[in-house]
């Protein structure tokens, strides 16, 4: 590890680490050597413990680098061994992090986390699950997005050409609520046991609030599936995305007692969105010829394979739900958390 | 407010150079030398790098320029793109918006 003794007391040493650009503009937790040990030791590993590659820059994350990272957030040790293999995640080939952290689309990665972590970690999939004021869901969300600042190169205008960006780019991490879902763990459709501890990242780019408390699973079924029809997304554009529908809980309780399993809440709203060519402008259209197999007769879908819409549930009480437009060209990874 | 102390502290970014990493070596003239452009099938790309190319040739005595494609603008480039990229002795890899 690369151990730097800064003169001062600690918000010096903050001010010090933020001239270096090293954070995200929030304040942040000074990563000392002693707090840096404290989570190797928790999650035992080496510091110089290979994890992932960042593919932007051929740099290696190790195990004492993020947990430098995972420190300045403010997580706890806890959360370590999430935020790990979120790292081990978003570097992985699929996910394509040279377009989704480059890019100028707003996006960035969205972390779902699934097991008994939640609770040992103290993740909230309660009310505002998405909101402020559980330490786990912010600080793990955060933390990767450290990584992707220090080792990834995403520094913005620099690395990270985002037109706008978005406030989920600062942290957007929540757990499944297993419990209240009508329906199997997220992780357990990708393939995990349901004992398993998994993180799922996706690209996120931005959210449609879907509101009602309606009663009949049909016509809010077609409340979702009108917002999901976004001439303006990268989803019907490109349609090698992961966007995410996040549902609350009484509206999966609806829509379940109606019928609907995941796998046909996927098939049909995946059919249901469709827009057709000439619904988008002709500068979006050219772009959906170039990247995807579109035509005039045959209407573009906002992802080609239904089960790659993913679906969730989380969040309390409310008639609120959620679809998460994806950057488009980026597949969700799941990684165990150990 | 600084109190004297010393803090011992994790550095959180590691340089290309602290794992051994080296940077590719500069052209030492472009003239004679081969140049891919990285197609990322940007609006107008096709007219930038055409203008580039003939500056390059023609100003700066470079041998050949060629565009390579990638399927799409977000993706990746394939296996087969980066293969082929090998035989030049330079490559600019994309255009922005």
């Amino acid at each position: 590890m690369d151990v730097r003794s800064l003169a001062g007391d600690v918000e010096t040493v903050i001010e010090t680490m933020e001239r270096a650009r090293l954070t995200d503009g929030l304040p942040i937790v000074v990563p000392t050597l002693e707090r840096v040990s404290d989570f190797l030791q928790y999650a035992d590993r080496d510091p110089d413990d290979p994890v992932a590659v960042a593919p932007t820059t051929n740099l290696m994350a190790t195990a004492g680098l993020i947990a430098a990272n995972a420190v300045m957030a403010g997580c706890r040790p806890e959360q370590f061994p999430v935020v790990l293999a979120a790292v081990a995640a978003i570097f992985d080939g699929a996910f394509n992090i040279r377009g989704v952290s480059s890019t100028t689309n707003p996006g960035g990665p969205l972390l779902i986390v699934n097991g008994p972590v939640r609770h040992a970690g103290e993740y909230n999939a309660g009310g505002n699950a998405l909101g402020p004021g559980n330490r786990a869901n912010a600080t793990t969300g955060r933390a990767v997005r450290l990584v992707l600042l220090n080792i990834a190169g995403a520094e913005p205008q620099r690395g990270d050409m985002a037109t706008l960006g978005w406030p989920g780019k600062y942290t957007f991490c929540f757990p499944e609520n297993e419990e209240r879902s009508p329906w199997s763990p997220l992780h357990v459709t990708r393939g995990f046991n349901a004992e398993a501890n998994v993180v799922t990242v996706t690209s996120a780019s931005g959210m449609v609030n879907i509101m009602g408390g309606d009663r009949i699973a049909d016509e809010l079924f077609e409340k979702i599936a009108g917002s999901m029809r976004l001439p303006g997304s990268n989803d019907h554009a490109f349609g090698r995305g992961n966007p995410v529908l996040i549902l609350s809980p009484e509206h999966a309780r609806v829509l379940a007692s109606g019928g609907y399993t995941r796998e046909i809440l996927q098939e049909r709203l995946v059919e249901r969105s469709t827009l057709e060519l000439s619904d988008l402008s002709s500068h979006n259209a050219d772009l959906a010829r170039k990247s995807r197999d579109a035509s005039a007769d045959r209407p573009l879908r906002v992802v080609e394979d239904a089960r790659d819409l993913t679906i969730v549930v989380t969040g309390g009480p409310g008639v609120h739900s959620y679809f998460v437009m994806s950057f488009g060209e980026s597949r969700a990874v799941s990684r165990e958390i150990k | 407010m600084s109190d004297g102390s010393i803090m011992q502290v994790v550095w959180p970014a590691p340089s290309a150079l602290s794992q051994g990493g080296t940077m590719a070596a500069r052209l030492r003239s472009l003239e004679g030398v081969r140049i891919g452009f990285l197609d990322n099938t940007k609006v107008n790309l096709d007219i930038l790098f055409g203008e580039i190319g003939a500056v390059l040739q023609h100003q700066y005595r470079v041998a050949h320029t060629e565009r390579v494609r990638k399927p799409s603008m977000a993706g990746p480039m394939t296996a087969a793109n980066q293969e082929y990229l090998r035989q030049f002795d330079a490559i600019v890899t994309a255009m922005g918006d």
